[in-house]
């Protein structure tokens, strides 16, 4: 009797001891159906109330339901941008003429493209003799800067700078985050985005959020991760910097398209900062996991020196049969690649994939990793081309996942049609737009797909539900509703059912 | 030891409420449970008026879910039906119990089980439980065991493919181990899947006598009957045609099996006699211009009825009206032609997806709710001998899924501000029925 | 017999019949399930549905609407809008050719002739349609020559290709009509002769199944498909079960309930076409109690609309708060949702001097009450609408008002509605195409019988900023006063703007290359094949 008494209580602690607790497995629900901030608050209530203690457990999943939401805004963040641009040159398209103020903020659309010399170009036009409000005008030549700077001309962006006053506290603010986004001096750029900052406080000034995101950021380039997600809590992603009025019935808004990439990025060093102790601190399978995502996220946060030591430690913690090792091993292909190493990338890669090609899901996840890293199609475009070919040939049980990340690849390709075939499979389309059942960074690249093929409405559809849930989506919405307008063929037919 | 005994006592608590969280267990303890002895009774309806009494309504709590299909127990023990949550939809059990109260019988309700196919389980944390893309499961087309808690259930269990399974409430159910043994199905949890074919199979009826399982299957590529012998563990295909022919019901002796098919002109009613035997025949019952479908048998087997397009009124060709039919279970009606007409009763009926007509236990009353342009479904009675109907006042709006229980307990759904709930009514069928078994 | 031999030799019995050439099914046929027949298959004359996505099969038209939205040549080879944009010319493409009749072996040319006569029939005023106000803009219309038309404009309109997308019928057997009512001895009606990509081949009586064959010599390109059966069925679910079954292969429009079964089953696809349309319930403001804008604004917040989303329609939707479609590039993002709030509606009610309660708690003031008389179209899809309105008076009894409801069959509802205007409040649906012009339902020069503005309502702000989006070629301001507009109707509750819907069809994976119009639905069918199973 004793015996059995004392194997019975030793089996019930033991199933005690490895089960999740009930706060944390709410948090996993709301995760599965993509509420990432409620999941969140949940874990934070339950850390301050000491319902939960900060151990390996609670940091993954706050980690690793970060990384989610990172991922969420680096995608909106870069479609927000093609979008918001391409409605200022179909703006240019039907006006011919731009006014000053337009001007600007398709020369600042052109600088987040990355043609700078675009940029340049038009933005030198403002900053000699430009009718508009001076604060608009410290933007353009703080912007005629940078993209000087990228260009290779640092001591002109540097002369042109100094022209930029306290006085102008976007402007002012802007040209602080350059310090940090161009790499030039974080703590310079702290100090300068905290005063513009204080300006802005005391005004009360609708820059407000963007300036708290730029501080956010110059935060994070100084190491600072926990400050700087602290300072973008409640932040609204939403208001415009802008809203141009040139007669009383027409109103343009333009916002600050520098804000969701910070935002992302802020979100990322976050999630490090919980990942990070997990990796050391623990030896089983969630270590591995957690170096993955940390290179993953040192990669978007293009600070390869700490990829590639993740990657390594996450290929020496897993499996070689498992997932987490071929995507480490795409992290470290992707660095090669982005430090113009092309060849050791194509190697490392290619020998994974041959590796690996019986196995057409990893072969997927693989490529997944390496084309959201920010190499381009033609660097990679053999591999890709070998892969594909490949895969399409390949017959197995495709998982939902699978064939989202078909449709990636295809969209990566260039090949949309088929790209939203697959895109289209692996939504859920009884609900077709409800996040709870559809990923929403997938069902965002949907509506970019969608929107790609000038159909607009289905995006507009897909924006409206995400819209309700986070907070971002307003940008892109009012930049394909724009594109919408200017290409809508109908003749005005009403019918009543 | 007293430590080791105390650490084993928490750990069962603890245990338990993890084990309690996953049925909702609504904490009201019945009143004076009066447990239904094994007896049976005959009643004479002939001296009994027909009318409802004490309409309830079964859910409590409320919740954003719409309630179908109520089915009862052949016992009257307990009540199941789906309840709809968006994509997924789950069975909810309730057991019933009866007690006294003031001279006559009232019912109370107490959700014990619901029914669903879960995939995760996971006590560990995995990267897994961090992706989106799960699958939860569909179920439904319930039905019970005659003589026991146990059932069956299509479901996908989030897997993509509809099959037969079976659980029971109450757990070391006789029938379902048995069933365990004979058949050896695959488990999933607390439920075992019977069918596996990669189409759909559903639509399962068990026979009366509780051996034989009648389903619809997709496997042939248009619908056909299939025939599952427990004892045996065979599968016989029952229906050949080039129509899909589906919702089966067996007759009250078990030995024939009626059933609609669908074909290029409309629906008929065909009945398999002597189904599984040597001498099985598949025999026309209806087969004329209009739609014939969801055919049922009275408790004495006697007629078949089923709805039918057919309008006396309206226009037959685009008529999406559905009225009741009422012929002979012998086939001594005849099968097409103006012959037909007479059998015809009633119009401009609510037809529901899978209840059937819903009899009486006294084979000379059914219920049904009507389909009236300016109304909602208001619910009748109608004597097919007297061919007469009378309204019965539920005050419950868009009524469905009537069903009657073998002693004569009703129950239905209807929409209660913006969702469907399920509602019983008690008959003087059931009361009188309820003093003869507890004896006066 | 050993009971194991039975076993082997019932599974080997089994797994013959159903691996075998066992298949009743032709892997080249189509089977598809409506609900309901269609009334007529001759263009003009039908305006149901089911009619017209047949008809999209059957006949053609002189341009038609690509999958990306690019006007493509059907019926004519080429066009040429004049500089003044009053004429346009067709030049007809000349490998056309009508179905054969019953009795021939090759159709006629496909000539001017038919394209004119066409018109004609459709414009004359005795012809039994309602397209004749869609084309009033057409002056005239000549042939110039066998593959020439040329239509003059009443005056120059914008986009005025995308009109030219009604059906052609075939002049040669209409030589003796002016007009068309219905009840014509006309071969068309029993047999249509059509230049679609299927031909007619039989119904065998007017609830059976209709068959359609593959038109070889189809001008676009041979479809793939080699036969089309269009199958009646009298209950939406049964044409679910039989979908799921394998009866049928495509289910048009799959009533909510049951798209999460169907969904659940891997080998069938769900597909969701969404139409600009939104439901709305419209007020009559010639009501003295409508015209008070608190009364109109307190019964939207006193219904829950997202529950009855949820509920009745599965969820399958979007709530609006403005008189467009989340789709439209015309919504107002700023402007709020009405939450579901009695108690802000029993304030507005207070505020509106509502105070006094009759005996059956109906709030009034004065002689007025809060009865309102809502009529209802029976032709609807009866159950749902009753749902709809089942709910929406128990909302508003919570706050006393009452709501009487008249039941009439659709032509007598459309004549109570815009003719004689003998209504309170309504429930229906509004259905755009991407212009989203709604100066027809809001501005006040559209009152009056026959009118879109059925409320009366009135608002000089609006009528101004409708004007000027109409004329202004500036798209940055239409889309800016659109904006204001949405944000006035909002505020100005002439509607309780409710919802807009996806609809669903279902079919089976073996179908592919799918693409579906919103409103015709089988306008691509030449690109969908059939993928032979294994």
């Amino acid at each position: 009797m004793k015996k059995f008494i004392i194997i019975i209580s030793i089996l019930l602690v033991a199933a005690r001891a490895f089960g999740v607790p009930k706060e944390i497995e709410h948090a996993l629900k709301l995760n599965r159906i993509n509420h990432f901030d409620e999941a969140l608050q949940v874990i934070e209530q339950a850390l301050q109330e000491e319902k939960i203690k900060p151990d390996i457990t609670s940091a993954y999943t706050i980690g690793r339901i970060l990384y989610r939401k990172g991922e969420l805004y680096r995608e909106m963040s870069q479609i927000s941008v093609l979008a918001q641009v391409d409605h200022l040159l179909q703006i240019r398209e039907r006006e011919r003429a731009l006014t000053d103020e337009l001007k600007l903020f398709l020369g600042i659309g052109y600088f987040y493209r990355g043609q700078y010399l675009d940029a340049a170009g038009i933005l030198n036009q403002l900053a000699q003799g430009a009718r508009i409000d001076a604060e608009l005008r410290s933007l353009a030549v703080v912007y005629l800067g940078a993209s000087y700077y990228r260009t290779g001309e640092r001591d002109k962006a540097q002369e042109l700078w100094k022209e930029v006053g306290r006085e102008h506290h976007y402007a002012y603010a802007t040209l602080g985050f350059m310090y940090a986004y161009l790499k030039i001096n974080p703590s310079t750029a702290e100090m300068i985005v905290a005063r513009a900052l204080e300006t802005a406080n005391q005004n009360r000034s609708g820059y407000r959020n963007s300036i708290r995101v730029y501080h956010a950021y110059a935060l994070m380039s100084t190491g600072r991760f926990t400050d700087a997600y602290k300072e973008i809590t409640g932040v609204d992603l939403d208001t415009p910097i802008y809203t141009y009025r040139p007669d009383p019935k027409t109103e343009i808004r333009f916002y600050d398209l520098a804000v969701l990439d910070s935002y992302s990025r802020i979100i990322y060093g976050e999630a490090i900062k919980n990942l990070e102790p997990v990796v050391s601190a623990s030896s089983g399978e969630l270590a591995s996991f957690a170096s993955f995502y940390v290179a993953q996220m040192y990669l978007h946060l293009e600070d390869y020196n700490n990829c590639i030591k993740f990657a390594t430690r996450a290929q020496k913690l897993s499996v070689s049969s498992s997932l987490t090792m071929i995507r480490a091993v795409a992290c470290e292909s992707a660095v090669y690649y982005l430090n113009g190493r092309e060849r050791r990338g194509q190697r490392t890669i290619t020998k994974e994939i041959e590796r690996i090609y019986g196995k057409p899901s990893y072969l997927l996840e693989l490529m997944k990793v390496l084309i959201s890293s920010g190499v381009t199609y033609e660097e990679v475009q053999d591999v890709i081309l070998e892969v594909e070919d490949h895969v399409y040939k390949m017959e197995w049980d495709r998982t939902r996942r699978d064939t989202a990340l078909l449709g990636e690849l295809a969209f990566y390709s260039g090949h949309y049609d088929r790209a939203l075939y697959f895109l289209e499979q692996s939504r859920d389309k009884g609900n077709k737009n409800k996040i709870e059942t559809n990923d929403p960074t997938f069902l965002l690249k949907l509506s970019y797909v969608y929107y790609n093929r000038n159909d607009f409405s289905e995006s507009l559809e897909i924006l409206f539900s995400l819209g309700k849930s986070f907070s971002g989506v307003r940008p892109l919405q009012d930049a394909v509703q724009s594109v919408y307008s200017y290409k809508q063929r109908g003749s005005g037919e009403a019918f009543i059912e | 030891m007293a430590g080791m005994l105390s650490m084993l006592i928490t750990a069962c608590a603890t245990d338990r409420t993890a084990r309690e969280s996953r049925y909702e267990q609504e904490q009201e303890a019945p009143l004076k449970k009066e447990e239904p002895p094994k007896k049976e009774v005959l009643l004479d309806y002939g001296r009994l008026e027909l009318y409802l009494l004490g309409i309830e309504q079964v859910e409590k709590k409320p919740g954003l879910f719409n309630s179908y299909n109520p089915q009862f127990s052949n016992d009257e023990r307990y009540l199941a039906f789906e309840a709809n949550l968006g994509n997924y939809k789950k069975i909810h059990i309730y057991q019933l119990d009866v007690i006294e109260q003031e001279g006559h019988y009232a019912t109370l309700y107490n959700k014990v089980k619901e029914v669903f196919l879960d995939e995760t389980s996971g006590a560990e944390l995995t990267d897994d439980m961090f992706e989106s893309f799960s699958g939860e499961s569909f179920n439904y087309e319930f039905t019970w065991f005659p003589d026991s808690s146990s059932f069956i259930f299509t479901s996908n269990a989030g897997l993509g493919e509809y099959n037969l399974f079976i659980g029971s409430v109450e757990e070391g159910d006789a029938v379902l181990k048995e069933i365990r043994k004979r058949l050896d199905p695959r488990e999933f949890g607390n439920y075992f899947m019977i069918t596996e074919a990669i189409r759909k199979d559903g639509q399962a009826k068990v026979s009366p006598e509780g051996k034989r399982i009648v389903f619809t299957s997709g496997r042939t590529g248009n619908g056909d009957l299939y025939l599952i012998d427990i004892e045996s563990n065979t599968l016989e295909r029952l229906t050949s045609s080039e129509d899909t022919d589906f919702f089966p019901r067996w007759s009250p002796d078990g030995r024939d099996i009626v059933y609609t098919t669908g074909g290029k002109q409309s629906h008929d009613i065909h009945v398999i006699r002597r189904a599984g035997t040597a001498a099985q025949a598949d025999e026309v019952l209806v087969r004329w211009f209009f739609d014939d479908v969801l055919p049922s048998y009275s408790p004495d087997g006697k007629y078949i009825s089923f709805y039918t397009t057919y309008n006396p009124e309206r226009d037959p060709f685009n008529t999406k009206r559905w009225g009741i039919m009422i012929v002979p279970a012998d086939g001594s009606a005849p099968e097409a032609g103006e012959d037909v007409i007479p059998y015809f009763h009633v119009p401009d009926v609510i037809k529901d997806n899978t209840q059937g007509t819903a009899w009486f236990p006294d084979g000379k009353h059914i219920i049904f709710a009507k389909n009236i342009d300016s109304d909602y479904n208001p619910i009748y009675i109608y004597n097919v001998e007297e061919r007469t109907e009378k309204l019965v006042e539920t005050g419950t709006d868009i009524n469905h899924d009537l069903t009657v229980s073998p002693h004569g307990l009703v129950s239905f759904r209807a929409q209660l501000f913006g969702w469907d709930r399920v509602f019983v009514a008690s008959s003087t069928y059931f009361q009188e029925y309820l003093r003869e078994l507890f004896g006066d | 017999m050993k009971p194991i031999v039975r076993i082997l030799i019932m599974l080997c019995i089994i797994s013959l019949c159903a691996a075998g050439p066992g298949f009743a099914r032709d892997d080249d046929t189509l089977i598809y399930g409506e609900y309901g027949s269609p009334t007529k298959l001759v263009p003009i004359l039908a305006n149901d549905s089911i009619s017209i996505r047949l008809i999209e099969l059957l006949y053609g038209s002189l341009i038609y609407f690509g999958v990306d939205g690019e006007i493509k040549g059907d019926l004519a080879a080429s066009w040429l809008i004049a500089k003044d944009l009053k004429t346009v010319t067709f030049y007809l493409r000349d490998d056309v050719r009508w179905h054969p009749l019953p009795n021939e072996s090759m159709g006629r040319a496909f000539v001017a002739d038919d394209v004119v006569k066409t018109f004609g029939i459709m414009m004359h005023p005795k012809t039994v349609t309602s397209l004749q106000s869609r084309y009033d803009f057409i002056q005239s219309v000549r042939k110039i020559d066998d593959k020439t038309v040329e239509f003059q404009l009443k005056k120059p309109f914008l986009g005025v290709l995308g009109r030219f997308s009604f059906k052609i019928l075939p002049s040669f057997l209409l030589e003796e009509y002016e007009y068309l009512r219905g009840d014509e001895d006309l071969i068309l009606y029993e047999q249509p002769i059509g230049t679609g990509p299927y031909r007619f081949v039989s119904q065998k009586g007017p609830s059976s199944e209709i068959v359609l064959e593959m038109n070889k010599d189809y001008h676009l390109g041979k479809p793939s498909i080699q036969r089309i059966i269009m199958r009646p069925f009298a209950d939406q679910n049964i044409i679910t079960q039989t979908l799921l079954y394998g009866g049928i292969d495509l289910e048009v429009r799959v009533p909510p309930r049951d798209i999460g079964e169907i969904q659940g089953d891997s080998r069938f696809e769900l597909n969701p076409y969404s139409t600009l349309s939104y439901s709305f319930f419209g007020y009559n403001l010639r009501n003295p109690v409508l015209a008070i804008r608190e009364v109109r604004q307190a019964i939207a917040y006193a219904i829950n609309r997202q529950e009855m989303l949820d509920s009745f329609f599965e969820g399958k939707g979007q709530l609006i708060s403005g008189p467009f479609a989340p789709g439209s590039w015309a919504y107002n993002l700023d402007v709020a949702n009405i939450p579901y709030s009695p108690e802000e509606a029993n304030l507005l009610l207070d505020k509106a001097g509502f105070r006094d309660r009759t005996k059956d708690g109906i709030r009034k003031r004065g002689s007025y009450s809060l009865t309102f008389k809502m009529v209802v179209p029976i032709s609807k899809e009866s159950e749902t609408t009753k749902r709809v309105i089942l709910s929406f008076q128990s909302y508003l009894k919570e706050v006393g008002v009452d709501v009487e409801l008249d039941w009439l069959e659709w032509k007598a509802w459309t004549q109570a509605v815009f003719m004689e205007h003998d209504f309170d409040i309504i429930y229906a649906d509004w259905l755009f195409d991407d212009s989203f012009d709604i100066s027809s339902l809001f501005h006040s020069k559209e009152i009056g019988p026959g009118k879109n503005n059925f409320g009366s309502y009135r608002n000089p702000e609006v009528d101004a900023l409708l004007d000027e989006a109409t004329t202004t070629l500036d798209i940055e301001k239409k889309r800016t006063i659109y904006h204001r507009l949405h944000e006035i109707l909002a505020e100005d509750a002439p509607y309780t703007y409710l919802w807009t819907l996806t609809n669903y069809a279902a079919y089976n994976r073996r179908i592919r290359r799918v693409d579906i119009h919103p409103t015709r639905f089988f306008t691509y069918i030449k690109d969908w094949y059939i993928q032979e199973e294994d």
